[in-house]
Protein backbone atom coordinates (compact mmCIF):
# COMPACT_ATOMS: atom_id res chain seq x y z
CA UNK A 1 0.00 0.00 0.00
CA UNK A 2 1.13 3.41 -0.77
CA UNK A 3 0.62 5.94 2.08
CA UNK A 4 -0.43 9.29 1.93
CA UNK A 5 2.96 10.70 2.49
CA UNK A 6 4.79 8.14 0.17
CA UNK A 7 2.39 9.28 -2.51
CA UNK A 8 2.91 12.97 -1.95
CA UNK A 9 6.63 12.64 -2.19
CA UNK A 10 6.07 10.67 -5.54
CA UNK A 11 4.12 13.65 -7.04
CA UNK A 12 6.76 15.94 -5.32
CA UNK A 13 9.14 14.21 -7.47
CA UNK A 14 7.43 14.07 -10.75
CA UNK A 15 6.63 17.53 -10.47
CA UNK A 16 10.89 18.80 -9.59
CA UNK A 17 11.53 16.33 -12.45
CA UNK A 18 9.57 18.03 -14.82
CA UNK A 19 10.99 21.27 -14.21
CA UNK A 20 14.50 20.18 -14.24
CA UNK A 21 13.59 18.76 -17.68
CA UNK A 22 12.13 22.49 -18.50
CA UNK A 23 14.94 23.93 -17.41
CA UNK A 24 17.69 21.48 -19.33
CA UNK A 25 15.00 21.96 -22.48
CA UNK A 26 16.82 22.59 -25.39
CA UNK A 27 15.76 26.49 -26.05
CA UNK A 28 16.75 27.14 -29.88
CA UNK A 29 17.77 30.98 -28.50
CA UNK A 30 19.95 29.67 -25.03
CA UNK A 31 21.90 27.26 -27.83
CA UNK A 32 25.28 28.47 -28.34
CA UNK A 33 25.71 30.49 -31.85
CA UNK A 34 27.07 29.00 -34.74
CA UNK A 35 29.12 31.03 -36.50
CA UNK A 36 27.50 32.56 -39.58
CA UNK A 37 29.79 31.76 -42.69
CA UNK A 38 29.53 32.62 -46.50
CA UNK A 39 28.73 29.63 -48.45
CA UNK A 40 31.74 27.78 -49.91
CA UNK A 41 32.05 29.22 -53.17
CA UNK A 42 35.04 27.41 -54.68
CA UNK A 43 33.87 23.39 -55.57
CA UNK A 44 36.41 21.15 -54.83
CA UNK A 45 37.89 20.77 -58.53
CA UNK A 46 40.36 23.89 -58.78
CA UNK A 47 43.97 22.50 -59.43
CA UNK A 48 45.97 22.24 -56.40
CA UNK A 49 49.72 22.79 -56.24
CA UNK A 50 50.57 20.12 -54.65
CA UNK A 51 49.18 16.56 -53.90
CA UNK A 52 45.80 16.75 -52.11
CA UNK A 53 46.02 13.94 -49.69
CA UNK A 54 48.98 13.82 -47.03
CA UNK A 55 48.36 11.13 -44.60
CA UNK A 56 50.68 9.36 -41.89
CA UNK A 57 50.29 6.44 -39.82
CA UNK A 58 51.78 6.68 -36.00
CA UNK A 59 53.91 3.77 -34.86
CA UNK A 60 53.47 3.23 -31.13
CA UNK A 61 55.60 1.54 -28.81
CA UNK A 62 54.80 1.64 -25.13
CA UNK A 63 57.29 0.46 -22.81
CA UNK A 64 56.83 -2.30 -20.62
CA UNK A 65 56.13 -1.78 -16.60
CA UNK A 66 57.57 -4.21 -13.73
CA UNK A 67 55.20 -6.63 -11.79
CA UNK A 68 54.17 -4.67 -8.52
CA UNK A 69 51.12 -3.79 -6.65
CA UNK A 70 49.49 -1.27 -7.92
CA UNK A 71 51.03 -1.90 -11.70
CA UNK A 72 47.55 -3.00 -13.41
CA UNK A 73 45.81 0.05 -12.10
CA UNK A 74 48.57 2.26 -13.72
CA UNK A 75 48.37 0.75 -17.11
CA UNK A 76 44.62 1.17 -17.16
CA UNK A 77 44.41 4.54 -15.69
CA UNK A 78 47.94 6.09 -17.06
CA UNK A 79 47.39 5.39 -20.84
CA UNK A 80 44.14 6.57 -21.28
CA UNK A 81 45.27 10.02 -22.80
CA UNK A 82 48.82 9.07 -23.65
CA UNK A 83 51.29 7.09 -23.61
CA UNK A 84 53.25 5.69 -21.06
CA UNK A 85 56.48 6.87 -22.71
CA UNK A 86 55.24 10.24 -20.77
CA UNK A 87 56.32 8.22 -17.23
CA UNK A 88 59.37 6.66 -18.59
CA UNK A 89 60.86 9.79 -19.91
CA UNK A 90 60.77 11.27 -16.64
CA UNK A 91 63.92 11.34 -14.20
CA UNK A 92 63.27 9.18 -10.88
CA UNK A 93 61.16 11.34 -8.72
CA UNK A 94 60.68 11.55 -5.29
CA UNK A 95 56.68 10.51 -4.05
CA UNK A 96 55.82 13.77 -3.32
CA UNK A 97 56.34 14.71 -7.21
CA UNK A 98 54.60 11.70 -7.97
CA UNK A 99 52.02 12.77 -5.78
CA UNK A 100 51.61 16.36 -7.29
CA UNK A 101 52.01 14.64 -10.89
CA UNK A 102 49.00 12.39 -10.21
CA UNK A 103 46.93 15.14 -8.82
CA UNK A 104 47.32 17.14 -11.73
CA UNK A 105 46.24 14.42 -13.83
CA UNK A 106 43.01 14.25 -12.14
CA UNK A 107 42.50 18.37 -11.51
CA UNK A 108 43.87 19.35 -13.83
CA UNK A 109 43.01 17.32 -16.92
CA UNK A 110 40.30 15.48 -15.50
CA UNK A 111 41.50 12.15 -15.70
CA UNK A 112 38.99 9.19 -14.19
CA UNK A 113 40.47 8.30 -11.16
CA UNK A 114 39.41 8.20 -7.15
CA UNK A 115 41.80 8.84 -4.18
CA UNK A 116 41.98 5.32 -3.61
CA UNK A 117 42.87 4.34 -7.05
CA UNK A 118 45.46 7.13 -7.07
CA UNK A 119 47.27 5.87 -3.72
CA UNK A 120 47.92 2.77 -5.34
CA UNK A 121 49.32 4.22 -8.49
CA UNK A 122 51.40 6.67 -6.73
CA UNK A 123 52.89 4.18 -4.60
CA UNK A 124 53.33 2.04 -7.73
CA UNK A 125 55.41 4.99 -9.43
CA UNK A 126 57.44 5.73 -6.48
CA UNK A 127 58.81 1.76 -6.32
CA UNK A 128 59.45 2.21 -10.10
CA UNK A 129 60.34 5.69 -10.71
CA UNK A 130 60.97 6.86 -7.82
CA UNK A 131 63.73 8.60 -5.48
CA UNK A 132 65.12 7.18 -1.95
CA UNK A 133 65.22 9.24 0.65
CA UNK A 134 68.94 10.58 -0.15
CA UNK A 135 67.66 11.08 -3.18
CA UNK A 136 69.36 8.05 -5.15
CA UNK A 137 67.45 6.77 -7.60
CA UNK A 138 65.73 3.43 -6.78
CA UNK A 139 64.28 2.83 -10.09
CA UNK A 140 64.38 -0.53 -12.31
CA UNK A 141 63.11 1.57 -15.29
CA UNK A 142 65.73 3.41 -17.32
CA UNK B 1 36.38 17.49 -6.92
CA UNK B 2 39.74 18.39 -5.74
CA UNK B 3 42.50 15.65 -4.48
CA UNK B 4 45.12 17.44 -2.51
CA UNK B 5 48.61 15.20 -3.28
CA UNK B 6 49.46 15.49 0.67
CA UNK B 7 45.74 13.16 0.59
CA UNK B 8 47.57 10.83 -2.17
CA UNK B 9 50.44 10.05 -0.44
CA UNK B 10 49.34 8.20 3.12
CA UNK B 11 50.94 4.69 2.32
CA UNK B 12 48.14 2.52 2.22
CA UNK B 13 47.89 0.21 5.27
CA UNK B 14 50.48 -2.87 4.24
CA UNK B 15 48.34 -5.80 4.21
CA UNK B 16 49.05 -7.86 1.04
CA UNK B 17 51.32 -5.52 0.01
CA UNK B 18 54.42 -6.94 -1.60
CA UNK B 19 57.42 -5.58 0.36
CA UNK B 20 59.56 -3.13 -1.70
CA UNK B 21 62.52 -5.64 -1.34
CA UNK B 22 60.63 -8.01 -2.52
CA UNK B 23 59.09 -5.85 -5.38
CA UNK B 24 62.21 -5.26 -6.64
CA UNK B 25 63.77 -9.14 -6.49
CA UNK B 26 60.48 -9.08 -8.93
CA UNK B 27 61.63 -6.35 -10.98
CA UNK B 28 65.65 -7.84 -11.68
CA UNK B 29 63.89 -10.74 -12.53
CA UNK B 30 61.72 -9.15 -14.72
CA UNK B 31 64.52 -7.40 -15.92
CA UNK B 32 66.85 -10.39 -16.46
CA UNK B 33 63.77 -12.24 -17.97
CA UNK B 34 63.87 -9.66 -20.78
CA UNK B 35 60.50 -7.94 -19.58
CA UNK B 36 61.78 -4.81 -19.46
CA UNK B 37 61.33 -3.29 -23.31
CA UNK B 38 61.96 -0.05 -21.56
CA UNK B 39 65.96 0.16 -20.95
CA UNK B 40 67.04 -2.32 -23.52
CA UNK B 41 64.68 -3.95 -25.98
CA UNK B 42 64.56 -5.62 -29.36
CA UNK B 43 61.82 -4.09 -30.60
CA UNK B 44 59.50 -5.75 -33.04
CA UNK B 45 58.65 -2.26 -34.28
CA UNK B 46 61.28 -0.82 -36.49
CA UNK B 47 60.19 2.62 -35.75
CA UNK B 48 61.68 2.43 -32.49
CA UNK B 49 65.19 1.70 -31.46
CA UNK B 50 67.30 2.16 -28.03
CA UNK B 51 70.32 3.19 -28.21
CA UNK B 52 71.91 3.02 -24.86
CA UNK B 53 72.32 4.35 -22.90
CA UNK B 54 68.83 4.59 -22.75
CA UNK B 55 68.08 6.89 -25.41
CA UNK B 56 65.38 5.45 -27.62
CA UNK B 57 65.66 7.14 -31.71
CA UNK B 58 62.32 6.62 -33.51
CA UNK B 59 61.29 7.13 -36.88
CA UNK B 60 58.30 8.52 -37.47
CA UNK B 61 56.43 9.31 -41.25
CA UNK B 62 58.46 11.78 -42.90
CA UNK B 63 60.76 11.94 -40.06
CA UNK B 64 64.48 11.39 -39.94
CA UNK B 65 65.69 8.99 -37.12
CA UNK B 66 65.29 11.69 -33.88
CA UNK B 67 65.19 11.14 -30.21
CA UNK B 68 62.12 9.96 -29.22
CA UNK B 69 60.35 11.68 -25.57
CA UNK B 70 57.37 9.81 -26.45
CA UNK B 71 55.17 8.43 -29.58
CA UNK B 72 51.40 9.20 -28.55
CA UNK B 73 51.20 11.61 -29.22
CA UNK B 74 54.71 11.98 -30.60
CA UNK B 75 57.72 14.55 -28.96
CA UNK B 76 60.88 13.88 -31.47
CA UNK B 77 64.34 15.82 -30.33
CA UNK B 78 66.56 16.83 -33.36
CA UNK B 79 69.91 15.65 -32.62
CA UNK B 80 72.53 18.07 -32.20
CA UNK B 81 74.42 17.24 -35.03
CA UNK B 82 71.68 18.80 -37.66
CA UNK B 83 72.45 22.42 -36.36
CA UNK B 84 76.01 22.40 -38.14
CA UNK B 85 73.54 23.55 -40.89
CA UNK B 86 71.96 26.80 -40.63
CA UNK B 87 68.53 25.73 -41.57
CA UNK B 88 67.31 22.32 -40.07
CA UNK B 89 65.81 20.08 -42.16
CA UNK B 90 62.20 19.66 -42.26
CA UNK B 91 63.20 15.71 -41.30
CA UNK B 92 65.17 16.52 -38.61
CA UNK B 93 62.80 19.11 -37.36
CA UNK B 94 61.50 18.33 -34.09
CA UNK B 95 57.93 17.30 -32.90
CA UNK B 96 56.06 18.63 -29.97
CA UNK B 97 52.30 18.25 -29.38
CA UNK B 98 50.44 17.98 -26.26
CA UNK B 99 46.97 15.69 -26.98
CA UNK B 100 47.03 12.51 -29.11
CA UNK B 101 44.15 13.50 -31.26
CA UNK B 102 46.67 15.00 -33.63
CA UNK B 103 45.90 14.64 -37.66
CA UNK B 104 47.31 12.80 -39.39
CA UNK B 105 45.12 12.58 -42.54
CA UNK B 106 44.59 16.04 -44.69
CA UNK B 107 42.54 16.08 -47.88
CA UNK B 108 43.24 19.88 -48.96
CA UNK B 109 39.88 19.55 -51.03
CA UNK B 110 38.08 19.77 -47.37
CA UNK B 111 40.54 21.58 -45.89
CA UNK B 112 39.33 25.29 -44.96
CA UNK B 113 41.09 28.02 -42.93
CA UNK B 114 38.48 29.90 -41.18
CA UNK B 115 39.10 33.22 -39.83
CA UNK B 116 36.20 34.68 -38.43
CA UNK B 117 34.95 36.40 -35.13
CA UNK B 118 35.10 40.31 -34.27
CA UNK B 119 35.13 40.96 -38.36
CA UNK B 120 33.36 42.47 -40.80
CA UNK B 121 33.14 39.35 -42.92
CA UNK B 122 34.40 36.15 -41.96
CA UNK B 123 36.68 34.09 -44.55
CA UNK B 124 36.80 30.33 -45.34
CA UNK B 125 39.93 29.64 -47.51
CA UNK B 126 41.15 27.03 -49.50
CA UNK B 127 45.18 26.46 -49.16
CA UNK B 128 45.18 27.20 -53.14
CA UNK B 129 43.16 30.33 -52.34
CA UNK B 130 45.51 31.55 -49.53
CA UNK B 131 48.37 30.97 -52.09
CA UNK B 132 46.94 32.82 -54.87
CA UNK B 133 45.13 35.82 -53.30
CA UNK B 134 47.60 36.75 -51.15
CA UNK B 135 51.35 37.84 -51.48
CA UNK B 136 53.70 35.77 -50.20
CA UNK B 137 56.62 36.42 -47.94
CA UNK B 138 59.82 34.78 -46.41
CA UNK B 139 61.23 34.74 -42.75
CA UNK B 140 63.83 32.69 -41.63
CA UNK B 141 63.27 32.19 -37.91
CA UNK B 142 64.05 29.85 -35.01
CA UNK B 143 61.35 28.00 -33.58
CA UNK B 144 61.70 26.72 -29.76
CA UNK B 145 60.13 24.49 -27.19
CA UNK B 146 59.60 26.57 -24.14
CA UNK B 147 60.37 23.46 -22.35
CA UNK B 148 63.67 23.27 -24.52
CA UNK B 149 66.65 22.08 -22.61
CA UNK B 150 64.25 21.19 -19.25
CA UNK B 151 66.21 18.30 -18.53
CA UNK B 152 69.27 20.06 -17.32
CA UNK B 153 67.59 22.23 -14.56
CA UNK B 154 68.50 21.42 -11.21
CA UNK B 155 66.05 19.86 -8.82
CA UNK B 156 64.77 17.92 -12.12
CA UNK B 157 61.01 18.98 -13.35
CA UNK B 158 58.28 16.85 -14.30
CA UNK B 159 57.25 17.42 -18.42
CA UNK B 160 59.18 16.66 -21.65
CA UNK B 161 62.63 16.21 -20.94
CA UNK B 162 64.50 17.70 -23.54
CA UNK B 163 68.47 17.94 -23.70
CA UNK B 164 69.14 20.98 -26.14
CA UNK B 165 67.38 19.58 -29.56
CA UNK B 166 63.80 21.15 -29.19
CA UNK B 167 64.44 23.80 -31.67
CA UNK B 168 65.24 23.76 -34.76
CA UNK B 169 65.87 27.41 -37.52
CA UNK B 170 63.78 27.09 -40.85
CA UNK B 171 63.05 29.61 -43.36
CA UNK B 172 58.90 29.93 -43.45
CA UNK B 173 56.90 31.04 -46.45
CA UNK B 174 53.36 32.06 -46.06
CA UNK B 175 51.12 35.10 -45.90
CA UNK B 176 50.98 37.58 -43.77
CA UNK B 177 48.34 37.19 -40.62
CA UNK B 178 47.90 40.74 -40.97
CA UNK B 179 46.57 40.55 -44.66
CA UNK B 180 44.23 38.10 -43.58
CA UNK B 181 42.85 39.97 -40.63
CA UNK B 182 42.53 43.06 -43.10
CA UNK B 183 40.96 40.69 -45.91
CA UNK B 184 37.89 39.93 -43.36
CA UNK B 185 38.41 43.37 -41.80
CA UNK B 186 39.45 43.55 -37.72
CA UNK B 187 36.33 45.57 -35.99
CA UNK B 188 36.96 48.26 -33.41
CA UNK B 189 37.54 47.42 -30.37
CA UNK B 190 39.32 44.51 -31.16
CA UNK B 191 41.60 42.71 -28.14
CA UNK B 192 43.18 39.39 -28.91
CA UNK B 193 43.04 37.22 -31.77
CA UNK B 194 43.13 33.21 -30.77
CA UNK B 195 44.41 30.64 -33.28
CA UNK B 196 42.90 26.55 -33.02
CA UNK B 197 44.49 23.67 -34.93
CA UNK B 198 43.29 20.35 -36.48
CA UNK B 199 44.48 18.64 -32.90
CA UNK B 200 41.89 17.77 -30.23
CA UNK B 201 41.74 16.93 -26.48
CA UNK B 202 40.94 12.97 -25.25
CA UNK B 203 38.36 13.90 -23.37
CA UNK B 204 35.07 16.09 -23.89
CA UNK B 205 35.47 18.47 -20.72
CA UNK B 206 39.70 19.18 -21.44
CA UNK B 207 40.45 22.55 -22.96
CA UNK B 208 41.47 22.13 -26.74
CA UNK B 209 45.09 23.42 -27.45
CA UNK B 210 43.97 27.14 -28.12
CA UNK B 211 46.52 30.00 -28.13
CA UNK B 212 46.24 33.74 -28.37
CA UNK B 213 48.15 37.07 -29.34
CA UNK B 214 47.50 40.30 -28.64
CA UNK B 215 46.06 42.32 -31.63
CA UNK B 216 48.45 44.58 -32.25
CA UNK B 217 51.42 42.01 -32.44
CA UNK B 218 48.53 39.64 -34.86
CA UNK B 219 48.95 42.77 -37.05
CA UNK B 220 52.52 43.24 -36.61
CA UNK B 221 54.06 42.89 -40.51
CA UNK B 222 56.17 39.24 -38.78
CA UNK B 223 53.53 37.05 -38.08
CA UNK B 224 52.85 34.66 -41.00
CA UNK B 225 50.35 31.59 -41.25
CA UNK B 226 53.09 29.75 -43.42
CA UNK B 227 52.39 26.99 -46.00
CA UNK B 228 55.58 26.35 -46.53
CA UNK B 229 59.23 25.22 -44.41
CA UNK B 230 62.45 25.53 -46.33
CA UNK B 231 60.68 25.43 -49.77
CA UNK B 232 58.70 22.25 -48.80
CA UNK B 233 55.59 21.55 -47.76
CA UNK B 234 55.54 21.29 -43.52
CA UNK B 235 55.86 17.35 -42.74
CA UNK B 236 52.55 16.44 -40.73
CA UNK B 237 53.92 16.29 -37.57
CA UNK B 238 55.43 20.02 -37.52
CA UNK B 239 51.85 21.58 -38.92
CA UNK B 240 50.93 20.68 -42.11
CA UNK B 241 49.16 22.38 -43.90
CA UNK B 242 49.60 25.63 -42.32
CA UNK B 243 51.16 26.96 -38.95
CA UNK B 244 51.59 29.74 -37.48
CA UNK B 245 54.81 31.66 -36.92
CA UNK B 246 55.98 34.16 -34.75
CA UNK B 247 59.28 35.01 -34.94
CA UNK B 248 60.75 35.45 -31.42
CA UNK B 249 58.28 34.04 -29.61
CA UNK B 250 58.43 30.62 -28.17
CA UNK B 251 57.15 27.79 -30.03
CA UNK B 252 54.03 27.26 -28.22
CA UNK B 253 52.15 30.22 -29.80
CA UNK B 254 53.51 28.73 -33.51
CA UNK B 255 50.02 26.89 -33.97
CA UNK B 256 50.55 23.43 -35.66
CA UNK B 257 47.47 22.58 -38.29
CA UNK B 258 46.66 25.89 -38.47
CA UNK B 259 42.18 25.90 -39.03
CA UNK B 260 40.78 28.74 -37.07
CA UNK B 261 41.57 32.02 -36.73
CA UNK B 262 39.41 34.33 -33.90
CA UNK B 263 39.42 37.72 -33.32
CA UNK B 264 38.12 39.15 -29.99
CA UNK B 265 36.51 41.79 -28.25
CA UNK B 266 37.89 41.02 -25.26
CA UNK B 267 41.29 39.13 -24.08
CA UNK B 268 41.18 35.63 -24.50
CA UNK B 269 40.97 33.14 -21.77
CA UNK B 270 41.72 29.57 -22.12
CA UNK B 271 43.46 26.69 -20.24
CA UNK B 272 46.88 27.00 -22.27
CA UNK B 273 46.62 30.29 -21.64
CA UNK B 274 45.47 31.07 -18.28
CA UNK B 275 46.93 27.89 -16.75
CA UNK B 276 50.01 26.17 -18.72
CA UNK B 277 52.81 27.68 -20.06
CA UNK B 278 53.37 30.75 -17.33
CA UNK B 279 56.40 31.93 -15.89
CA UNK B 280 57.24 33.62 -13.26
CA UNK B 281 56.75 37.45 -13.80
CA UNK B 282 60.72 38.68 -12.97
CA UNK B 283 63.69 39.12 -14.97
CA UNK B 284 65.05 35.85 -15.48
CA UNK B 285 61.80 33.41 -15.00
CA UNK B 286 62.89 32.29 -12.04
CA UNK B 287 61.45 31.06 -8.74
CA UNK B 288 62.70 28.34 -6.17
CA UNK B 289 61.31 25.17 -5.01
CA UNK B 290 60.67 26.44 -1.53
CA UNK B 291 59.58 29.97 -2.88
CA UNK B 292 57.52 29.32 -5.83
CA UNK B 293 56.41 32.61 -7.87
CA UNK B 294 52.93 33.73 -7.56
CA UNK B 295 53.11 36.42 -9.76
CA UNK B 296 52.85 34.76 -13.46
CA UNK B 297 52.69 35.80 -17.16
CA UNK B 298 52.40 33.77 -19.98
CA UNK B 299 55.70 32.52 -21.75
CA UNK B 300 56.57 34.84 -24.38
CA UNK B 301 59.65 36.01 -26.00
CA UNK B 302 62.65 34.09 -26.44
CA UNK B 303 65.79 34.94 -23.96
CA UNK B 304 69.13 34.84 -25.84
CA UNK B 305 71.17 31.55 -26.08
CA UNK B 306 73.93 30.00 -27.73
CA UNK B 307 75.41 26.48 -28.10
CA UNK B 308 78.42 24.78 -29.29
CA UNK B 309 77.77 21.92 -31.85
CA UNK B 310 81.14 21.42 -32.81
CA UNK B 311 83.48 19.57 -32.09
CA UNK B 312 80.84 16.73 -30.13
CA UNK B 313 81.00 13.11 -31.31
CA UNK B 314 82.71 11.42 -33.17
CA UNK B 315 84.84 14.55 -33.96
CA UNK B 316 88.75 13.83 -32.93
CA UNK B 317 90.43 16.34 -31.97
CA UNK B 318 94.01 16.00 -31.59
CA UNK B 319 96.83 18.30 -29.63
CA UNK B 320 99.01 20.22 -31.74
CA UNK B 321 96.10 20.27 -34.71
CA UNK B 322 93.82 22.94 -35.31
CA UNK B 323 89.79 22.64 -34.68
CA UNK B 324 86.77 24.78 -35.52
CA UNK B 325 84.90 25.60 -32.13
CA UNK B 326 81.23 26.05 -34.09
CA UNK B 327 78.26 26.90 -32.50
CA UNK B 328 74.91 29.03 -32.97
CA UNK B 329 73.45 31.83 -31.11
CA UNK B 330 70.02 33.37 -31.21
CA UNK B 331 67.80 35.84 -29.47
CA UNK B 332 64.23 37.48 -29.88
CA UNK B 333 65.00 39.34 -32.80
CA UNK B 334 67.27 42.21 -31.66
CA UNK B 335 70.19 40.34 -33.24
CA UNK B 336 73.51 39.07 -31.37
CA UNK B 337 76.08 41.19 -31.47
CA UNK B 338 79.62 39.29 -29.91
CA UNK B 339 79.61 35.30 -29.33
CA UNK B 340 82.44 34.62 -26.57
CA UNK B 341 84.23 31.13 -26.32
CA UNK B 342 85.76 29.41 -22.98
CA UNK B 343 88.18 26.54 -23.47
CA UNK B 344 88.57 26.33 -19.47
CA UNK B 345 84.88 26.28 -18.15
CA UNK B 346 84.50 30.13 -17.93
CA UNK B 347 88.09 31.14 -16.73
CA UNK B 348 89.05 33.13 -19.95
CA UNK B 349 87.17 34.19 -23.06
CA UNK B 350 87.99 34.97 -26.76
CA UNK B 351 85.69 36.49 -29.16
CA UNK B 352 84.83 34.28 -31.82
CA UNK B 353 83.76 35.68 -35.11
CA UNK B 354 80.22 35.38 -36.24
CA UNK B 355 78.90 34.63 -39.84
CA UNK B 356 77.14 36.78 -42.04
CA UNK B 357 73.48 38.02 -41.04
CA UNK B 358 72.36 37.64 -44.27
CA UNK B 359 69.88 34.86 -43.07
CA UNK B 360 67.73 37.70 -40.66
CA UNK B 361 68.04 38.68 -36.88
CA UNK B 362 65.49 35.93 -36.65
CA UNK B 363 67.70 32.98 -37.68
CA UNK B 364 70.52 30.76 -35.66
CA UNK B 365 73.69 33.00 -36.39
CA UNK B 366 76.59 30.97 -36.39
CA UNK B 367 80.03 31.28 -35.00
CA UNK B 368 83.27 30.23 -35.26
CA UNK B 369 86.74 30.13 -33.02
CA UNK B 370 90.07 28.71 -34.66
CA UNK B 371 91.08 26.20 -31.67
CA UNK B 372 94.38 24.75 -31.32
CA UNK B 373 94.86 22.92 -28.48
CA UNK B 374 98.51 22.16 -27.18
CA UNK B 375 98.11 19.23 -24.99
CA UNK B 376 95.77 16.57 -24.57
CA UNK B 377 93.24 15.75 -21.99
CA UNK B 378 89.46 16.99 -21.27
CA UNK B 379 88.90 20.67 -21.76
CA UNK B 380 85.43 22.65 -21.03
CA UNK B 381 84.01 24.14 -23.63
CA UNK B 382 81.46 26.94 -23.13
CA UNK B 383 79.76 29.92 -25.01
CA UNK B 384 77.89 33.29 -24.33
CA UNK B 385 76.06 35.51 -26.65
CA UNK B 386 75.55 39.17 -26.77
CA UNK B 387 72.51 40.54 -28.02
CA UNK B 388 72.34 44.40 -29.58
CA UNK B 389 69.71 45.38 -26.94
CA UNK B 390 72.35 44.53 -24.42
CA UNK B 391 71.18 41.11 -23.08
CA UNK B 392 73.51 38.69 -22.29
CA UNK B 393 74.29 34.98 -20.95
CA UNK B 394 75.50 34.26 -17.61
CA UNK B 395 75.95 31.62 -15.47
CA UNK B 396 73.37 31.72 -12.10
CA UNK B 397 70.92 29.26 -10.25
CA UNK B 398 68.04 29.67 -13.26
CA UNK B 399 65.22 27.48 -11.95
CA UNK B 400 61.63 27.45 -12.07
CA UNK B 401 58.77 24.45 -11.71
CA UNK B 402 58.02 23.97 -15.21
CA UNK B 403 61.44 23.90 -16.51
CA UNK B 404 61.21 26.82 -19.07
CA UNK B 405 63.79 29.41 -20.68
CA UNK B 406 66.91 28.12 -19.94
CA UNK B 407 69.80 30.43 -21.25
CA UNK B 408 72.31 29.94 -18.93
CA UNK B 409 76.22 29.58 -20.50
CA UNK B 410 76.05 25.65 -21.20
CA UNK B 411 79.60 23.81 -20.81
CA UNK B 412 80.33 20.30 -22.51
CA UNK B 413 83.56 18.68 -22.16
CA UNK B 414 85.52 17.40 -24.93
CA UNK B 415 88.75 15.18 -25.10
CA UNK B 416 91.37 16.04 -26.80
CA UNK B 417 93.92 13.13 -27.93
C1 LIG C 1 42.61 12.68 -18.76
C2 LIG C 1 43.77 12.52 -19.55
C3 LIG C 1 45.01 12.01 -18.80
C4 LIG C 1 45.15 10.89 -18.03
C5 LIG C 1 44.13 9.82 -17.74
C6 LIG C 1 46.52 10.90 -17.55
N1 LIG C 1 47.19 11.97 -18.06
FE1 LIG C 1 49.14 12.40 -17.80
N2 LIG C 1 48.97 14.02 -18.99
C7 LIG C 1 47.80 14.44 -19.60
C8 LIG C 1 48.07 15.63 -20.38
C9 LIG C 1 47.05 16.41 -21.21
C10 LIG C 1 49.43 15.91 -20.22
C11 LIG C 1 50.21 17.07 -20.84
C12 LIG C 1 50.56 16.65 -22.23
C13 LIG C 1 51.57 17.50 -22.89
O1 LIG C 1 51.66 18.70 -22.60
O2 LIG C 1 52.28 16.96 -23.76
C14 LIG C 1 49.96 14.87 -19.36
C15 LIG C 1 51.30 14.79 -18.99
C16 LIG C 1 51.83 13.83 -18.15
C17 LIG C 1 53.20 13.78 -17.72
C18 LIG C 1 54.33 14.71 -18.17
C19 LIG C 1 54.60 15.77 -17.18
C20 LIG C 1 53.57 16.86 -17.15
O3 LIG C 1 53.16 17.21 -16.03
O4 LIG C 1 53.16 17.38 -18.21
C21 LIG C 1 53.30 12.73 -16.84
C22 LIG C 1 54.54 12.29 -16.08
C23 LIG C 1 51.99 12.11 -16.75
N3 LIG C 1 51.13 12.81 -17.57
C24 LIG C 1 51.70 11.03 -15.96
C25 LIG C 1 50.45 10.45 -15.88
C26 LIG C 1 50.13 9.37 -14.97
C27 LIG C 1 51.10 8.74 -13.99
C28 LIG C 1 48.82 9.06 -15.18
C29 LIG C 1 47.98 8.03 -14.44
C30 LIG C 1 47.80 8.34 -13.05
C31 LIG C 1 48.32 9.96 -16.21
N4 LIG C 1 49.33 10.79 -16.59
C32 LIG C 1 47.03 9.95 -16.70
C33 LIG C 1 46.57 13.84 -19.52
C34 LIG C 1 46.30 12.69 -18.82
Amino acid sequence: MITRKQLLALVGFVILGAIIIWIGRDDPSQRPKIEEQPPVQTPVTQPSTQSDFNQITLPHDDPEFPPGPGRELFLARCTVCHSLRYITMQPNFSKKVWAKEVAKMINTYKAHITGEEAREIINYLATVKGTDQDGASNSKLK
Amino acid sequence: MILKPEELQDPKPEGDAVSRRRFLQLASAAAMSGAFSACHSQYTNTSFISVPPGQTVARFPEKAELLLLTDRPPQLETPIHYFREDLTPNEAFFVRWHYEGIPTYIDLRTFRLKVGGHVDKPLTLTLDELKHQFDATSIVAVNQCSGNSRSLFLPRVPGGQWKNGAMGNARWTGVRLKDLLQRAGVKSGAVDVSFGGLDEAPLFNMSKFVKALGIEHALSDEVLVAYSMNDKPLPMLNGFPLRLVVPGWYATYWVKSLASIKVLPEKFHGFWMDKAYLIPKNADAVETPENLATDTVPINKMNVRSLIVSPDLPDLVRAGATAEIQGIAFDSGSGISKVEVSIDGGKNWQAATLDSDALGKYSFRRFRLPWTPQSSGAYQLASRAYTNDGKFQRVFDQWNKSGYMRNVIEQREVTVI
